[in-house]
């Protein structure tokens, strides 16, 4: 068998339980069978075990709760988070003068929309991880698929994003009596690397990899006390509570088409004064990583 | 990962790169209206952070860049080097720059503003009057008023500097 039938084998078992994947390997090495024979095996055991997984409700429930839902609302912040940064890269790296930095607000300026975009970037990674961490940890058997499942709906989000952008400014013109067409910053965007390929690196990268890796850390398992099972239960919750609350456009995004209601900013303003109140606490994959990176060197054998 | 997977990965990007960047629409720059087909920019009579009044027919003669903006729209404060800069090169050409800041806490939260970021040029503070006659509804909107008072660009959004930069050497080189 050649190495590419070899991926496509290896590739297609990975959707198999740990313990059958090593034995179904182990048979086809022993088989010595061809290589399209040997991937059609196991992608025919793989559908057979997808197809009695999906018999159950459980699989349903988490696509329907977790991965439809967050997937499609990372995929959107995502893109509202690359068309905000891409304004200020353009902004420097296109325009760049060095006359520019003798200027003294240029430095200001500089670092004040470093911090602000390290922290946008911050904040989506943080919601990426959780959300795959969550993801991880209702998946039970199913982390392959979830995962696959997860990046298409993300994939999907990318391209039905301006759709969804378009309704929220049919929904803020209503609502807020805001303008309704806005071309402005037409010049950043008429560059197609800002315009294409840069939300597609912000969504692999802050959405996509920490997703991913979130949930790997979910499968792993988690040693701890009671007590730190619980402090990460309340986290998870208020993390996930900022992301529903941080497009409440979002949630209405069926709702009005149907109903012609637009709820007016009093509804969202108490909402939105909590959950900037509880922000903080949406960075805490960053201390649970390092605390967990310490402990993990700390029970390290010390080799003499 | 294995090594095929990043050279497939490295390659896709740089692919990817390479179509994006050949997809290029081509920037678009405001452009800068025929001297006969220029209006003339609304007039307004705004007070600075001292209480003078700064009107635009002041200015008749000179080539004005108006720029309106704000401190909470961070856009608009990225632009203010480069007018900071455009204000230093062709002030003794004839180019004055006057910012109209649409803050509605006024010059409470302009003043330190102006202080912290020492803009060498102008400011004025707005109001919906000014705003709706420039037809302002987001920022930063930056204009371009040639030496008769007239509008000869205006820029939506966050302009393209070198675009700017050539409307006002253009501007200048008019009679």
């Amino acid at each position: 068998m050649n190495g590419f039938w070899w991926s496509l084998v290896e590739l297609s078992s990975g959707f198999l339980a740990s313990d059958e994947r090593e034995a179904v390997l182990g048979d086809i090495l022993e088989s010595g069978d061809s290589g399209p024979r040997a991937f059609f095996g196991v992608l025919g055991l793989v559908v057979r075990r997808q197809a009695v997984a999906w018999m159950n409700w459980r699989p349903w429930a988490v696509l329907m709760a977790v991965i439809l839902p967050l997937g499609f609302l990372l995929s959107i912040v995502s893109h509202e988070t690359s068309d905000g940064s891409a304004i200020y890269i353009w902004m420097y790296a296109n325009n760049w003068d060095w006359a520019l930095t003798k200027n003294p607000g240029f430095w200001r300026f500089l670092g004040e929309t470093s911090i602000s975009i390290f922290f946008t970037y911050l904040t989506l990674g943080c919601w990426s991880w959780v959300a795959g961490f969550v993801l991880g940890s209702l998946s039970r058997g199913m982390e392959r698929v979830n995962g696959w499942l997860l990046c298409l709906i993300l994939m999907l989000g990318e391209l039905g994003a301006p759709r969804y952008f378009e309704y929220v400014i049919e929904y803020e013109h209503r609502a807020f009596g805001l303008a309704r067409l806005f071309d402005g910053n037409r010049v950043v965007f008429d560059v197609a690397f800002y315009r294409v390929l840069f939300p597609l690196i912000v969504q692999v990268v802050l959405v996509a990899l920490p997703a991913l890796w979130g949930m790997r850390r979910a499968r792993s398992g988690l040693k701890a006390g009671r007590f730190v099972h619980l402090a990460i239960a309340i986290t998870v919750i208020v993390t996930l509570l900022e992301m529903v609350t941080h497009e409440p456009s979002f949630w209405l995004f069926v709702g009005p088409r149907i109903t012609g209601l637009y709820p007016q900013p009093a509804f969202w303003n108490p909402i939105l004064h909590v959950r900037r109140l509880l922000e903080p606490i949406q960075y805490w994959p960053i201390l649970f990583l390092m605390a967990h990176a310490l402990r993990k060197r700390k029970l390290k054998p010390v080799v003499v | 990962m294995n090594l095929h997977g990043i050279r497939f990965l490295t390659l896709s990007a740089l692919l990817a790169t390479g179509l994006s960047m050949g997809a290029d629409q081509g920037t678009v720059r405001a452009n800068r209206q025929p001297a006969g087909q220029r209006k003339a920019a609304s007039e307004f009579a705004l007070e600075d952070g001292s209480g003078r009044q700064i009107s635009l027919k002041d200015y008749r003669g000179k080539v004005v860049l108006l720029d309106f903006w704000a401190t909470w729209c961070h856009g608009c404060k990225l632009e203010i080097p480069w007018f900071a800069d455009f204000s230093r090169k062709y002030r003794d050409k004839g180019v004055v720059v006057v910012g109209v800041s649409l803050d509605s806490d006024g010059w409470k939260v302009v003043t330190p503003f102006i202080k912290t970021a020492e803009i060498p040029y102008g400011i004025v503070l707005g109001n919906d009057d000014v705003a709706k006659a420039y037809g302002i509804e987001n920022m930063p909107d930056t204009f371009l008023i040639d030496r008769e008072g007239r509008i000869a660009a205006a820029y939506n959004g966050v302009v393209d500097r070198q675009s700017v930069d050539n409307n006002l050497q253009a501007l200048l080189s008019e009679k």
